[in-house]
């Protein structure tokens, strides 16, 4: 494992970082600013420093103090727009890689990931890993077969991280979230982007997967073809599609709800996919039911009933109370639990907005005469 | 003693709160599950303390928004500072805004390229007009004191 020294004053960018990539063999660690960078510069030595600054004149000087160390770790220097022309000088000063930000995911991620794991390569790490791009947890079960060892497999996909066991080459157990272990290696079979780092030992691991590793494959293998066919069957998945404004959420279940949420505001299916929620393929199975019941609208239909909405709200008092005691009776006789209420002339429970309610504005004039006299 | 007055702080992204804390050193920044809170300290006797939030919350939970928002004198929305139209997540925030809360909401973005950008009434959906635009380049270094001040100036002639 590399172990890699963030050196901003933002705990912000460390985040970034160690969530989007999570999967690498790699440990990120905040240091903080130069200042408490020079202190962990004496005791720990990185295998790699990244700056991360918002301001082009302090990074120069923190390479500057850097240099002064003397350390000869390679570093990258990751800044944002505005210094972005004037990055020359920090090559001449011998950063591994300067990099623009805020930049798309996939682009960072294969720019850091080049220089991380060239690096990594170099080195004469005992254990074995590579890409889930090369070899998928099919792959994996066949080769540690072949091997009859014992050793566990980790898994780094996205966030998600995963383990398979295996004794005398024949695999025992997965741990995957809370899933059970056959569940576990059926979600992790459809990993394509990501690592696996492969570690042999000695322990005698838990056998809890009763089928054979020929069984298991099979069961691999229809749950990828299952996926695919799922992923085909699918609508236009670059669509951005609406979880209408009339759904009843109360009336749903806890991963249908969190499912249908995840598209409140506009998603396309290849964003749903991406999120890899809990559910999620059962939910894609049922995709086309959720169109057919209204769940999912265009911008332009989306904005329409929000627009309903609104007028609903702006009801009278009485006609609101009506409207009430009217769709209730009209929900008895229609719609069955689960379903979606329809919006038209439904006159639903929609709450007031939120009154302001501010009222000390003599203090504001006092606050704004605070703020003109202050320097600057 | 001390006054506070709260301003609840919305963003897109999460890298829009940056400018909020900017170099001066009056301001704290404390991170919570949902929120990142910052303590602005005017003077000794007068504080503001922003709560930032880059989404907008459930309606009808007892939540942090519901409690702060309708007592807030108004709300900051900060977006990508390109110059173009807002984006789809920002438009989105902006009307689940309007349709929850009446308390007067400000727009802050980077200042516009051409004359005919300068109009943002133009840009805006038509759904949106209850906000009110504030431009200030995100590089100002008196970010937060200038959009406070814009604020305030905006919201007292209406109110007082």
């Amino acid at each position: 494992m590399k172990e890699v020294f963030i050196v901003s004053e933002n705990e912000d960018i460390f985040t970034m970082f160690s969530k989007t990539l999570s999967y690498l063999p790699v440990h990120f660690s905040w240091v903080g600013d130069m200042d408490s960078a020079e202190k962990q510069f004496r005791t720990e030595k990185p295998d790699f420093v990244f700056f991360a600054v918002y301001k082009l004149t302090l990074l120069h000087n923190w390479v500057a103090r850097y240099k002064s160390f003397k350390l000869r770790i390679p570093f990258l220097c990751f800044i944002s727009k505005i210094g972005w022309e004037k990055r020359e000088l920090l090559w001449m000063a011998g950063a591994a890689e300067v990099i623009e930000l805020p930049k798309l995911k996939k682009e960072f991620k294969q720019i850091v990931e080049t220089v991380l794991v060239s690096s990594s390569d170099e080195g004469n790490d005992a254990k074995l890993s590579g890409s889930l791009n090369v070899l998928n947890v099919i792959n994996l079960i066949q080769t540690f077969e072949d091997g009859k060892k014992n050793g566990v497999i980790e898994l780094i996909s996205k966030n998600r991280r995963g383990q398979l066991q295996f004794y005398k080459g024949k695999l025992v157990n997965a741990i995957y979230n809370n899933s059970d272990p056959i569940e576990a290696v059926l979600a992790m079979s459809l990993w394509r982007d990501g690592l696996y780092t492969v570690t042999y030992d000695k322990i005698r691991h838990n056998h809890r997967i009763k089928l054979d590793n020929r069984q298991m494959i099979k069961e691999c293998q229809d749950h990828i073809l299952n996926h695919e066919k799922i992923l085909s069957a699918l609508p236009d998945k670059e669509i951005v599609l609406y979880a209408s404004p009339t759904i009843d959420y109360e009336e749903l279940g806890a991963k249908d709800r969190t499912n249908l949420l995840y598209f409140k505001f506009g998603k396309s299916i290849n964003e749903f996919i991406e999120n890899d929620s809990e559910g999620m393929l059962d939910f894609l199975k049922e995709i086309d039911s959720w169109i057919d019941k209204g769940a999912f609208v265009g911008k332009e239909e989306f904005q329409a009933q929000q627009l309903k909405i609104k007028e609903e709200k702006n009801k009278s008092g009485v006609k609101k109370l009506f409207g009430k005691i009217f769709s209730k009776k009209e929900e008895s006789q229609t719609h069955a639990p689960g379903m979606i209420k329809k919006n038209k002339d439904s006159g639903e429970d929609y709450s007031e907005k939120k009154v302001y309610m501010f009222d000390r504005f003599n203090l504001l004039v006092e606050y704004a005469e605070i703020l003109e006299n202050q320097d600057g | 003693m001390k006054t506070v007055i709260e301003v609840p702080v919305f963003a897109t992204d999460s890298n829009l709160f940056k400018p909020l804390l900017g170099e001066n050193k009056n301001i704290t920044e404390t991170k919570y599950h949902d929120f990142l809170f910052l303590e602005f300290e005017l003077d000794k006797a007068h504080e503001i303390y922003f709560y930032c939030m880059d989404y907008i919350p459930e309606k009808g939970n007892i939540s942090l928004a519901d409690k702060i928002i309708p007592k807030a004198p108004f709300v900051f929305f900060l977006v990508e500072p390109d110059a173009g139209s807002f984006s789809e997540t920002a438009d989105n925030m902006f009307s689940e805004y309007i349709d929850n809360y009446t308390t007067p909401a400000f727009v802050i973005r980077s200042a516009p390229l051409s004359e005919k950008e300068k109009q943002p009434e133009e840009n805006l959906n038509p759904d949106l007009k209850g906000l009110e635009i504030i431009f200030t380049e995100q590089e100002n270094n008196n970010f937060t004191k200038h959009i406070l001040t814009e604020a305030i100036k905006k919201v007292i002639p209406k109110n007082l």
